[in-house]
């Protein structure tokens, strides 16, 4: 029946039809295979996305439509800008710098997407090419849901179960994250050099960033407030989430003024349809994994990869091959709701603590949001530049080449990952 | 409203303007829906913390209300996204296809999924139907209003799915789309 269920969904998926619907069509499949009554199907989608933890979803979605709104964005490349804006390809390291700022308030790669090749796009692209800006946009914007917050980890805590701490996942993410933004930077800085890129920017002023540090302070007390209120147990993620909607609220009545009530109406439904595709597909994806489930398809994979290995870095390494290929097909969140429920407790059985797991299962699904043919980063930025996804491919090779150079890094070197939250006590 | 929430009438004229009308009927309705659904959940929750600190006190239906918001915002949200087409699927096999044949693939898809969401529609209905009587736990009000928004999401999306079908357009509203993209 789990082949039945599987191939229904690929079959249909690959047509056209939404990734979401196509879990429910092979949700139906497996419920007549099965001879199990239809109600299950409200009961359960009904059940999946009745939860408290996953109302951060469109919480810090909504306070990064906020904050963009608010003008965050101007200021974030105004700081960058007087910082690194001096060196050789330095809208690249602007751009670098902005997403790493961004990611901090939103979480979520695609907005991040959107966000940078509207506002950078134009200018890098009349200095350095469009392949070239086009790939920095992309690389920047998949900080997003590696530096926390994080939409991405929030639905892998929540797959995973009590086992991985929101608060612990998002932790997990900090050092790697710093290592990604250096090696961007650097690589920025290569081609920079290799290509002759011009020097644009104003020569770097101590007087020039302090004023544009104190401007943008603001943005930056946001994670410090809602971050440091999860980990440090003043509130769950969820109220923190909440708490960031009410800060970028604030931020943009009274300090920048850009936001108006009528602004608000927009912010709200499109977060509300970017919420539900996630929400969708945790729904019908849910009948899908209770189908497998009863199945025992959890417990046949695992005797099958016992059977294969018991070393659990040879886990690790399997589970990394198959997310590649996973993440070059499948949509990342539809990747999540479907994999982590079989592939988390073989982690567990193999002894893998849940938080190395749960970061690399991640890091493993972002970096397939840049590879083709299903990059939706890919996808975003072809739209604002006007590339040709195999163009914009051949020039974000380097970046998705340090990528899994890192991953690997962390796979091998899993202290990387676990100080921080160790250290948090998680 | 403006942008993605301009849920103006789709222009059309002929037989199928009626059907036109009631789905964007259903998209403003659901549109006001959602903006009313994301104020009360985030004023809830963060009432819920100020209440906490500084009060020392707390709401016992905060936690409900808010989910049951929240519940409500993701189904409902799901046709909105179907319009604009925000829910991604793989177009790798379907673009290599003669545009004749592209376009009777999208409207057997968009009848299989209309056909998929009445069946939920129809299986909400009767779920929400059988536990009317069961009260919520912290609330004075039946526990089948969680299970109402599937039955909602249900037939709104089959609309717009059934409308997909039978115009044959790129079965989304472009103009909904860039502004999600």
């Amino acid at each position: 029946m789990s082949l039945l269920v599987i191939l229904v969904f690929l079959g249909i998926a690959l047509f056209g039809m939404p990734l979401a619907l196509s879990l429910g069509l092979a949700a139906i499949g497996g419920l007549i295979a099965s001879d199990v009554e239809f109600n299950l199907l409200p009961s359960r989608m009904m059940s999946a996305v009745n939860a408290f933890p996953l109302m951060t979803i469109p919480f810090f979605i909504l306070a990064g439509e906020l904050m963009l709104k608010a003008g965050m964005m101007e200021r974030l490349i105004d700081l960058a800008n007087t910082i690194v804006g001096r060196m050789r390809g330095g809208l690249g390291h602007v751009t670098v710098l902005a997403g790493m700022g961004l990611s901090t308030v939103s979480g979520a790669a695609v907005a991040d997407a959107s966000a940078l090749g509207s506002t950078l796009l134009p200018s890098l692209k009349k200095h350095y090419g469009v392949g070239f800006s086009a790939a920095i946009c992309a690389a920047a914007a998949n900080l997003g849901p590696i530096i926390p917050p994080s939409g991405a980890m929030i639905v892998y805590a929540f797959m995973a179960g009590p086992s991985v701490s929101v608060g612990g996942l998002f932790m997990a993410g900090i050092v790697p994250g710093i290592i990604l933004v250096v090696g961007m930077l650097v690589i920025c800085s290569i081609i920079a050099h290799k290509r002759q890129f011009p020097l644009t920017g104003e020569p770097f002023s101590f007087a020039a960033v302090f004023r544009e540090l104190k401007r943008s302070i603001i943005i930056f007390m946001m994670p410090v407030i809602v971050i440091g209120g999860i980990v440090g147990g003043a509130f769950t993620a969820t109220e923190g989430s909440a708490i960031a909607v009410i800060y970028a609220l604030a931020i943009g009545f009274f300090i920048t003024k850009k936001l108006k009530i009528s602004d608000l109406p927009e912010a709200l439904i499109r977060t509300a349809i970017t919420s539900s595709v996630v929400g969708a597909m945790i729904a019908f994806a849910s009948v899908v994994t209770y189908m497998l489930t009863i199945d025992m398809l959890p417990h046949k994979l695992l005797a099958l990869i016992q059977s294969l290995t018991s070393d659990p870095l040879a886990y690790l390494m399997l589970v990394a091959l198959v997310l590649l290929i996973v993440g070059m097909f499948l949509e990342s969140n539809a990747a999540y709701i479907m994999l982590v429920p079989l592939l988390h407790p073989i982690a567990i059985k193999f002894g893998i603590d849940p938080l190395h797991f749960g970061f690399l299962f991640v890091f493993n699904l972002v970096i397939g949001m840049l590879t083709p043919p299903v990059g939706v980063v890919l996808f975003v930025i072809c739209g604002v530049s006007g590339l040709k996804l195999g163009e914009l491919s051949r020039h974000v090779w380097p970046f998705i080449a340090f990528m899994y150079a890192l991953l690997l890094v962390c796979m091998f070197f899993p202290q990387l990952v676990l100080t921080l939250p160790r250290a948090l006590g998680y | 409203m403006n942008g993605t929430t301009r849920f103006t009438p789709m222009r059309h004229s002929g037989p199928l303007r009626p059907l036109a009308l009631l789905i964007a009927a259903f998209d403003v309705a659901v549109g006001w829906a959602l903006v009313a659904e994301l104020v009360v959940m985030v004023s809830i929750v963060s009432i819920q913390v100020v209440l906490r600190y500084l009060f020392n006190s707390s709401i016992d239906w905060a936690d409900e209300l808010a989910r049951l918001c929240f519940v409500w915002s993701i189904f409902t949200a799901i046709p909105l996204g179907l319009k604009g087409g925000a829910h991604i699927g793989i177009e790798m096999l379907v673009v290599r296809f003669p545009a004749h044949l592209r376009s009777v693939t999208a409207r057997l898809i968009a009848l299989l999924g209309a056909a998929m969401l009445l069946l939920v529609a129809k299986e909400s209905a009767v779920m929400a139907w059988e536990q009317w009587d069961e009260l919520m736990a912290s609330m004075p009000a039946s526990a089948a209003w969680f299970i109402v928004p599937l039955g909602v999401c249900g037939l709104h999306g089959a609309l717009h799915l059934i409308w997909q079908a039978l115009i044959g357009a790129q079965h989304v509203d472009p103009e909904l789309q860039s502004e999600l993209a």
